[in-house]
């Protein structure tokens, strides 16, 4: 069983309130977000706060889990030292990708100019509070105001050159189209010039204020629907647009990481995908190659949540067919309620993919060395490696 | 392809008629014994494909001709037309240069079997167009 090191490609990490957000906007925003009446947003907040919108379908259990509320207060993701001993230390967590908790909400703000100022007021506390040296393992995501890819576009300019900020996150389609469309094309350039990834986080429609339902075909009753649907529709609309728009003929450079949505549909969506390719390619004559050829080459995949097969085989076929031993790489959740146990996907994967897909493949995509060029790297059972 | 020259024509040469009388932007589907294939010309060559796409054996020669759509200068989200011509299959739209049989999508993909449309040969002689369907 790989006992190597394991690279997290998506991690919450959270404020311990919307307040500790405040003193990071500019003194015009704190002033108006602050000074301001109560807003039924049922938290006992003050004006204008929370910032960012929650998921409109809200989870019956609780969308994170029980055992992650600091026991100091504040919100799950909030505590450096929980999530080092739950996390970190618990799953022997070589470098963690930490990707917001509230903060993903950034791109369904109503106003763009709100969104811009609280993305670029989290990035500030993220980089404060996280990313400022307290532990080496620890590594961030540029959020982005999808609103106005300018902006965002401008805000990977800004922090690009931040050690520790390695990649840039777009939840919500905050311009109301797919992310392939060209509107959002700044940004992959803004990307593609300052060497990062971007990471795409599912379930950017259903935060409240977007206006828009989360699935295809109507909006959802029950959390059941939402999150069976959501997750993997909104991430098939963007894999498609991404593809069918161009942007990797436009940015050959451009990696984009898919975090929370899935993994067992692509293999479908690919193979239609080519069909109907063949079928209309007149209409997208910029492309040069099958879709499935660019998805191979530019998209990378998080594991979380694996979808579970009734035979073990049957997930590890489909997966085999797209080559996921070199697409997938590893994800936690934490500190969410639908947290993919290491130990277990573990056991869910061929050995011989484990290296590659708890490790490598991102090592890869961030530049950093492969699992066997580690010295003393720590292991999934605390102990250190020996290369 | 075409060829011209005074090659005899044998029994499997089939007789299309006269050069300048086959169409340019739409094929001519002859039938002869169990073949059926399309013709058309492009300026002074004629070509000859089976009518049988070779994704699912749709009727391909009953489909439209027209330019292979590239894209502009400036790549995406602009569109150009090249010399080549296409015909495109009535049933899924898949499209092969007239000339070659081959598809007209990636370039990886064109000398794949079930990718490629057959092709006839041709001959010219006295101002007449000839198919071989012997092969």
């Amino acid at each position: 069983m790989y006992d190597g090191p394991i690279i997290d490609c998506d991690v919450h990490h959270d404020w311990p309130s919307p307040e500790a957000l405040v003193p990071y906007l500019s003194e015009g925003w704190r002033e108006h977000v602050t000074r301001a009446g109560g807003n039924f947003v049922g938290d006992g907040s003050k004006g204008l706060l929370p910032l960012t919108s929650s998921i409109a379908w809200p989870n019956p259990n609780g969308v994170v889990r029980d055992e992650t509320w600091p026991p100091e207060g504040g919100m799950p993701g909030s505590s450096y030292e929980l999530l080092k001993e739950q996390l970190l230390d618990g799953y022997g967590i070589s470098r963690a990708m930490l990707l917001y908790g509230s903060g993903m909400g950034v791109g369904a703000i109503p106003s763009p100019y709100l969104a811009a100022e609280v993305a670029r007021a989290s990035n500030d506390w993220s980089i404060d509070n996280w990313l400022h040296g307290r532990d080496e393992r620890l590594y961030g995501a540029i959020l982005l105001p999808t609103q106005t890819p300018e902006i965002a576009a401008d805000e990977i300019r800004r922090l690009a050159d931040h050690p520790r900020m390695v990649q840039a996150l777009m939840v919500t389609a905050g311009a109301g189209k797919p992310f392939g469309h060209p509107v959002y094309h700044p940004i992959y350039e803004a990307a593609v010039e300052c060497g990062m990834p971007i990471s795409i986080h599912a379930g950017g429609e259903a935060f409240a204020g977007m206006n828009m339902s989360p699935i295809a075909s109507g909006t959802p009753s029950l959390y059941l629907d939402y999150h069976v649907l959501n997750g993997v529709q909104g991430m098939m609309t963007h894999l498609v647009s991404l593809i069918t728009h161009g942007v990797f003929e436009k940015y050959p450079e451009l990696t984009v990481i898919l975090v929370e949505g899935g993994v067992a549909w692509i293999p479908t969506i690919l193979w239609r995908f080519d069909a109907d390719y063949k079928a209309v390619r007149k209409e997208v004559p910029w492309l040069k190659r099958h879709p499935s050829e660019y998805f191979h080459d530019h998209i990378r995949v998080t594991t979380q949540p694996l979808e579970i097969s009734p035979k073990r085989g049957h997930l590890i076929d489909l997966l085999d067919s797209i080559g996921g031993e070199d697409i997938l790489m590893f994800s936690s959740d934490y500190p969410h309620w639908d947290t993919d146990d290491a130990q277990y996907i573990r056991s869910r994967l061929p050995r011989s993919w484990h290296q590659k897909v708890f490790h490598d493949n991102a090592a890869k995509l961030f530049g950093w060395p492969t699992a066997d060029k580690l010295e003393g790297a720590t292991t999934a059972n605390g102990k250190a490696r020996q290369a | 392809m075409t060829s011209t020259g005074q090659r005899s024509c044998t029994a499997d040469m089939v007789d299309i008629g006269p050069l300048q009388e086959v169409p340019e932007r739409a094929m001519r589907i002859v039938n002869a014994g169990k073949k059926s294939f399309g013709v058309v010309r492009q300026g002074e060559s004629v070509y000859a494909l089976r009518n049988r796409c070779p994704h699912q054996g749709g009727p391909l020669c009953s489909g439209r001709i027209g330019k292979r759509i590239v894209p502009g200068e400036a790549n995406v989200g602009t569109m150009a037309i090249e010399e080549r011509t296409v015909i495109m299959c009535p049933w899924h739209g898949w499209e092969f240069d007239v000339s070659t049989g081959e598809s007209a999508w990636a370039d990886e993909d064109r000398n794949q079997p079930r990718q490629r449309v057959g092709m006839l040969p041709v001959i010219i002689e006295g101002g007449r167009v000839f198919v071989d369907v012997g092969r």
